[in-house]
Formats: structure tokens, C-alpha cells, sequence
């Protein structure tokens, strides 16, 4: 009942004069306002065009997964074991390419990384904030599949974030499902 | 569903400020310095109160380590404006950093004193920043903080118990303050199960509770022989 108390306004709110003709002034500030609208609405665009960012190496899930039977596991190596599913290491890539498609000029380019003994500097699509805790492990062992958060990146040829991580598709999964959709599940 | 709570036997505590320190290091307490310490802007989610009592040269000191009570009627979740903090199903006093706006009711509200703004962002000195526990958020500028009952652990006994498919037992879950001291003065579990050494030690003719008459219905007890 208390918080029923604290959420009741005392008094009437102040309304506005939306009949006044509008002023220079008003007319103005009005003007910059839609200016920064619309730049805010520019730099949104630009971020969520970048689903698709050029990658350091134009890597093809689709010839590795249907051509080739590859299971994503054995790339991602931690999705069933722990929080994050990993992004593979040089190391794993070269442990095949060093034998298959050598003369590839992309695969050459892994070269080049691991002689540097570099990681290639993957662009992330999926990265979670950081006040969002989130494990792969649990969401696997009660039987989602990949496709269900990615999308179809398993099976397309340029890696593309194809679906938007907001809250707002986590909690309709989780009422769907009937997962906890207990705050301190996701955030603490 | 398990309902959390914590006894605290003062009569083993020493004073020593072990759980304190175990405290900063497992939930990402920032530690302010001495200005900021002065002007009360410390982090302290568990702190220990030391009471002095008699005079000179008969003088004894009492120690009472005070951490969020995880009231089952908190003072503090009804004048939240935006349900930043609220009871979880586990009766745990849950702080949602992310929807806190940072009015400070909460802390101003708590008659315990256990809750903690953050007035700058927090930051830590190299190289203390690679010791942050990732399982943990770091918080930011503008919002409460407070003890969790280390909700993380909580969270990650449940997991190991769901995958070998089993109940959490009784003293698995453990908070960084109880792992930490010395004398095992701290214990945690289930108070729902009448079985559990909580369970056992609440009912002890020892058991109090902090400011009790309040009607917080707080679920830390203390246990203490009277004189």
C-alpha cells in the first residue's frame, strides 16, 4: 500500500497552453530541437547499419557449417560450458588451415596473423552491456539452439547481426518459456 | 524457493574486518581514499561497528559486523520512485542498478545505514582493476549499492545444481564475508528449511535481531549471551 502512496501526484499537474501562437523564440528553439532529433536519429542509423561491419578476414560461415559438416562447436568451443561461447583463437584456425586451403588468399591472411603471433581482430555484432549478465551455457543445456538468438549466421556467407538483443525479446522469451524473469536473474 | 538469511554469533566475532575485506574483493567495492572517507562516501556493504564500553583501565570492546538486513519489511523499497529496488521470490532486498535514478529515498530511508551511493565513478588504481569479479556488475556514477548476499554465489549454486539435478544444499552457498572469517562466526542458508544450520541457530535462546522493534522484519540474526 506504501508504494500505492508514493506514486500518487499531490496536486494537479501544470498543464500547457497549447492554443499560444507560437513566438520567434519558440519557433527557434523548436527548430534546434528538431535539428538534434534528427542528428540523434542520424548516428542510431549509422550504428545499426553496421549489422554487417567488414570483418579483418571475410570469413564464410556457410562453406564451413552446409559445405563442409562443420559443427559450430568446434569453433565456438565454450557455448555449452561456459558464459561466453568464445570467438576461436588464430590457433584454431590454423590448426586446419594449415593443412586445407592453404592457397586461399583469405586463409593466407590467417597465416600472416598467427607467423605475427596476433589474434585476428574480429568485430563483435553481439556484445552485451555491462550490466547484463548473461551465460550461453544455461540457455543451451535447456535446449535453445543457436538459430534462436543469432539468427541464421550459421548458415550465410557474410556475418550479419541479423537479430537485436534488447531486453524487450529476452523477457517475452523468458514469459514464453517460463524462465525467472526475476530482475536479479540477468542484472546484479 | 529458498529464503535466504545470514546468523552472525557475537560472541566468536573478533573484530578482525576480514569479511570486509573479503567483501570489497568479491562485489567490486571501490575504495574512495581518505578524503572521500571523511565525507562519508566509502563503500562499505558489510562494515564492523566497534562499541567501547566501561571506563579506563576496565575498558572492553564489543564488535558487530552490520550489513544489509535484507528486511522482509524494508523501509527502503517502498519510496523507491522507480522500483529500482524491490523483493525478489527469494526474499532477497534486490538493487536493480540499472533502473536506479539515484534520488538517494532508499538510503535515507534505511534505519541500518547499509546503503551506499556512488558519488563519482567508481575507479580503481593499476592494478586493481584486473582483480574485478566479472560475475559482478561494476556500477556507475549516480546510482545505489548495497550487500547482495553475494547473489552472484547464490546464482551460481543453483546452476551447479541444476545441472546434476539435485536441490542446493545446506552450506553450499556461501558469501564472501562467511568464507572469510576466521572464526566461522557467519552462517548462510535456507531459513525455510527447518533443517538447515540457519534455520537451527535462529532459534537459538542467543538469537537477536537488529533494531527488531522497528517491525522490519530484518532476516540477519544475531546470536549473543546476555549478561
Amino acid at each position: 500500500m506504501a508504494f500505492l502512496y508514493t506514486l500518487t501526484a499531490r496536486g494537479e499537474p501544470k498543464t500547457f497552453d497549447c492554443e499560444a501562437p507560437m513566438t520567434k523564440a519558440k519557433a527557434s528553439v523548436l527548430a534546434s530541437f528538431s535539428l538534434l532529433l534528427f542528428g540523434a536519429l542520424a548516428v542510431g542509423f549509422a550504428r545499426r547499419t553496421a549489422r554487417a561491419p567488414e570483418q579483418p578476414i571475410a570469413f564464410n560461415h556457410k562453406s564451413h557449417t552446409i559445405d563442409r559438416k562443420i559443427d559450430c562447436s568446434n569453433c565456438h568451443e565454450y557455448y555449452n560450458q561456459q558464459a561466453a561461447a568464445g570467438i576461436p583463437s588464430v590457433r584454431t584456425c590454423y590448426t586446419c588451415h594449415s593443412r586445407v586451403q592453404t592457397n586461399n588468399s583469405e586463409v593466407k591472411k590467417i597465416f600472416a596473423y598467427y607467423e605475427k603471433k596476433q589474434e585476428i581482430p574480429w568485430i563483435r555484432l553481439y556484445q552485451m552491456p555491462d550490466h547484463v549478465l548473461f551465460t550461453h551455457k544455461r540457455h543451451i543445456k535447456v535446449g535453445l539452439t543457436c538459430r534462436e538468438c543469432h539468427g541464421n549466421i550459421g548458415e550465410s556467407a557474410v556475418a550479419k547481426r541479423e537479430v537485436d538483443h534488447t531486453m524487450g525479446r529476452c523477457m517475452k522469451c523468458h514469459e514464453a518459456k517460463g524462465a525467472s524473469i526475476d530482475c536479479l536473474t540477468c542484472h546484479r | 524457493m529458498s529464503h535466504w538469511g545470514m546468523v552472525i554469533d557475537l560472541d566468536r566475532c573478533t573484530g578482525c574486518e576480514a569479511c570486509v575485506v573479503a567483501c570489497h574483493a568479491e562485489n567490486n567495492l571501490p575504495v574512495v581514499g581518505e578524503e572521500q572517507s571523511y565525507l562519508g562516501r566509502q563503500f562499505n556493504w558489510i562494515r564492523v561497528e566497534r562499541i567501547i564500553e566501561g571506563e579506563f583501565p576496565d575498558v572492553r570492546a564489543r564488535f558487530m559486523p552490520v550489513l544489509c538486513q535484507q528486511c522482509d519489511e524494508a523501509p527502503c523499497e517502498p519510496v523507491c520512485p522507480v522500483y529500482a529496488t524491490y523483493h525478489n521470490p527469494e526474499g532477497l532486498n534486490a538493487q536493480v542498478y540499472n533502473r536506479c535514478i539515484g534520488t538517494r529515498f532508499c538510503a535515507n530511508n534505511c534505519p541500518y545505514a547499509v546503503r551506499y551511493f556512488n558519488w563519482g565513478t567508481p575507479s580503481w588504481d593499476a592494478p586493481l582493476e584486473r582483480q574485478l569479479n566479472p560475475d559482478v556488475s561494476k556500477r556507475s556514477v549516480g546510482v545505489m549499492e548495497k550487500c547482495t548476499f553475494c547473489v552472484q554465489r547464490i546464482r551460481r549454486a543453483k546452476d551447479k545444481a541444476k545441472d546434476e539435478n539435485r536441490a542446493v544444499r545446506d552450506g553450499e552457498v556461501q558469501p564472501a564475508c562467511g568464507q572469510a572469517c576466521p572464526t566461522k562466526a557467519i552462517t548462510f542458508g535456507d531459513m525455510d528449511d527447518p533443517g538447515s544450520e540457519v534455520a537451527k541457530l535462529s532459534r537459538s535462546r542467543r538469537a537477536t535481531r537488529l533494531l527488531e522493534e522497528l517491525g522490519t522484519k530484518p532476516r540477519v540474526v544475531y546470536l549473543k549471551e546476555a549478561e
